[in-house]
């Protein structure tokens, strides 16, 4: 047998059922020295009873995390450097929606605003990809996880200079590559658009990123790594990877490049903004209702599933296309094991906000993270679903993709991005958000909106992808029949960039002082009273 | 946990019941024997996927076994113009670049999409039936090995001369287990000239060929499926 680079994939699914049989094994055999208190320890690390905790609306719930020993986990430089990147975020997630919907816009209005090269469709969706990808999911993902590392460790932010300094090269890379997609210059990959020359800007942005909050796991006062942390800390090291490598110019060519594409088209959904999403949950859900999550042995199964098992599944991407078919195979396989690391992250997510449904519906921030675990699991199995060859005949190529791609993105990561931001922000200043109706009203907007966009998309996409199949019919047929969906699409799509705006309003204000604050220290109700 | 559990709306004794009662106390919850189920259908289901869908690729590599040769053979190009065959070489290189994408370089096609070259009647038969295919295409079911595919082969006569179709049939005929006789350009005019008012219009799958050509294989005739002739 010839040794070649698939042949070390497919070793690597072997190894990596292997390892899972062991991992399950010493689980039940109790060999790994891990059980239900450990889910505790985000009660523990940071000076604060368990009870329900919405910092959005009520003040008393505002105050700053202090670690076990009354250390302040949030001195004034990293507050700094956390609200700079959830407001860089939050600029492009604006910015970006708004290209995102001119998009839309053109595909069922194909002349409108088409003088303009910049302002075209090819540009325009490719601008509104990377805003959104390493703009508003990026930099907000990590903005969060700079408030929340340090608070799971009981620790403060170590190097928060630096933190800021990489955040700022980060925002300059965005802004510079999406302003050289306007002009035209791009590397020409989906997902790797932008101009290798910002690419090493981005690079060294995430690094100094990076190198901070391992700094800070490194100091961490806590017994024991919450799963949150073990999410991140994976993240940390797979993203800076998965970037450089498919981003050195000249490297890959051919369809060699095609894999290399889409292995990180789809890392950064599974390795990247996943893991960002699912370790802001699974912190977010038990803190702000009060109580642990169900099993804790469960959540180790579902953090290394998805770290053995997610790495191969982009190559369904490139089913059909010139590359050896068992790799594809190999692919899909992986693809539909990625339902054994979701189920478990449903057992432990789903039982909690559903068996308190009174904090579910009191809290806002809450709404939008258990939503957001919701269409994670559904996004997921959703995923799997499509690498299978005979869906994907249907669906890909056309906007069901699409819809799907939204599910995970923007149902699930965004979403729970909106909740962890409705949640920290209001910690981090002291003041709870200034215009709560803007809140509801947001929370409405998006979830409505998108509900309209992802219902018209999966079935215009669905019909799309059969009349394309269908010999009897002429191509245009296929996209003729898609216009009423695509219609309700920019519905659904401007409902959802009018919740956008609310949302920075709310935030514009909140950082520019209003909103009411908290009760001076002496006057606040004592915890546990 | 303490009592903080006030909320500022009540939605019911069922929300509030739900809300005091679940709260996991067990130390050590197991892992729940139906996801570890789930995992072991997975994996079996992986693995035979995996086991099955190679059968596409090992067709070709098999042959060249079953010659005698060494499982890994120098590409064909390299061993045309090792050999000092020009022409062969040529042909080769022609079947890399037009034909290769879909029936693969070692003739096997794709399970279920792509027809295999490697062993095919239709390559085998006379001359003339492989050359028409080249030059009109296909666009409808056709069984070869016992399989049935449905897809659509571009039209290539605009594309391709007859020394270019003559070497890459001569070329297919001749490479894998195949050892059918060579074609020369003479023989595609012929063909071409004799299909010249049909030229555009891909052959409507098997059976088709089967009427213009007779029975160049025992097998065939009854092999064919009920297709609705689209004229």
């Amino acid at each position: 047998m010839v040794f070649t680079i698939g042949t070390l994939v497919l070793v690597s699914f072997a190894v990596s059922l292997m390892a899972l049989v062991v991992l399950i094994w010493a689980i039940s055999r109790s060999d790994l020295q891990l059980d239900q208190h450990d889910a505790d320890t985000i009660f523990e690390a940071e000076a604060r009873p368990a009870g329900f905790d919405d910092p959005s609306e009520r003040t008393e719930d505002t105050r700053s995390p202090i670690g076990i020993g009354g250390e302040d986990l949030h001195p004034a430089a990293s507050r700094q450097a956390v609200l700079f990147m959830l407001g860089m975020a939050t600029l492009w997630l604006v910015i970006g929606s708004v290209f995102g919907l001119m998009a839309s816009f053109k595909l069922h209005m194909p002349d409108w605003l088409n003088d303009w090269a910049p302002l075209t469709f090819g540009r325009v969706r490719t601008m509104h990809l990377n805003l959104v990808a390493y703009g508003w999911a990026t930099a907000g993902g990590v903005g969060l996880a700079l408030w929340l590392i340090p608070t799971i460790f009981g620790t403060h932010l170590r190097l928060p200079r630096l933190a800021l300094l990489g955040g700022v090269l980060l925002n300059i890379a965005v802004a510079g590559g999406v302003t050289a997609i306007g002009s035209g210059w791009t590397d020409g990959l989906e997902w790797l658009e932008i101009p290798w020359q910002f690419d090493i800007l981005f690079a060294i942005g995430a690094l100094c990123l990076v190198v901070p909050l391992l700094a800070t796991a490194r100091h961490r006062q806590v017994h024991h790594i919450y799963v949150t942390g073990w999410y991140y800390l994976g993240a940390m090291i797979w993203f800076p990877v998965l970037f450089v490598v498919a981003n050195i110019p000249g490297l890959h060519v051919g369809a060699q490049q095609a894999a290399v594409n889409w292995w990180f088209a789809h890392n950064v959904l599974g390795l990247w903004l996943t893991p960002l999403g699912v370790g802001a949950a699974y912190y977010l859900l038990p803190r702000i209702i009060g109580k642990p999550i169900y099993s804790y042995r469960l959540s180790l199964v579902g953090f290394w599933a998805l770290a053995l098992f997610y790495s191969q599944v982009g190559i369904h991407h490139l089913i059909g296309g010139p590359i050896p078919t068992w790799v594809v195979t190999l692919s899909v396989v992986q693809s539909v094991m990625m339902f054994i690391p979701v189920i478990a992250v449903a057992i432990n997510q789903h039982p909690l906000w559903m068996g308190n449904l009174s904090a579910f519906r009191a809290s806002v921030p809450l709404r939008f993270v258990a939503i957001g675990a919701l269409l994670y699991t559904a996004a997921s199995f959703q995923g799997s679903l499509e690498a299978l060859r005979s869906m994907n005949s249907v669906t890909h190529f056309t906007h069901y993709t699409v819809g799907h791609a939204h599910l995970g993105a923007y149902g699930f990561v965004s979403l729970v991005l909106f909740g962890g931001f409705y949640y920290v922000v209001p910690r981090l200043l002291g003041r709870v958000w200034p215009m709560s109706w803007l809140m509801h009203a947001h929370f409405w907007l998006v979830t409505v909106g998108f509900a309209i966009y992802f219902v018209s998309l999966s079935i215009g996409g669905w019909l799309q992808g059969q009349a394309m199949l269908d010999p009897a019919r002429d191509f245009l047929a296929s996209m003729e029949l898609t216009i009423p969906y695509l219609t309700g699409r920019s519905i659904g799509g401007t409902l959802m960039l009018l919740g956008h705006f609310a949302f920075a309003i709310n935030l514009v204000a909140i950082l520019a002082g209003r909103g009411a604050e908290r009760m001076p220290l002496a006057a606040a109700p004592q915890p546990g009273e | 946990m303490s009592g903080k559990n006030e909320h500022p709306e009540d939605f019911g004794t069922g929300a509030r019941d739900l809300q005091e009662h679940f709260e996991p106390h067990e130390l050590k919850n197991p892992i729940p024997w139906p996801l570890i189920a789930i995992a072991a259908t997975l994996a079996i289901w992986g693995g035979a996927t995996l086991l099955f869908d190679a059968r596409a690729t090992t067709t070709g590599r098999d042959a060249l076994l079953a010659q005698g040769r060494p499982e890994m053979t120098p590409s064909l190009v390299e061993t045309a113009a090792q050999e000092g065959d020009a022409a062969a070489a040529r042909s080769a290189a022609l079947y890399d670049s037009y034909c290769a994408t879909c029936h693969q370089t070692n003739g096997a096609g794709v399970r279920g999409a792509v027809p295999p070259l490697d062993g095919s009647e239709y390559v085998l038969a006379d001359a003339a039936l492989p050359v028409s295919i080249l030059l009109r295409g296909l666009s409808g079911p056709i069984v070869v090995d016992g399989e049935v595919y449905d897809a659509r082969m571009p039209t290539w006569h605009a594309t391709l001369g007859d020394e270019e179709i003559a070497g890459i049939v001569t070329h297919v005929r001749g490479a894998w287990s195949n050892d059918a006789g060579p074609v020369s350009a003479e023989q595609v005019a012929a063909t071409r000239a004799a299909l010249s008012a049909e030229l555009d219009r891909p052959w409507a799958g098997g059976a088709e060929l089967f009427d213009a050509f007779g029975e160049f294989s025992e097998t065939m005739a009854d092999d064919q499926p009920e297709e609705p002739r689209a004229q």
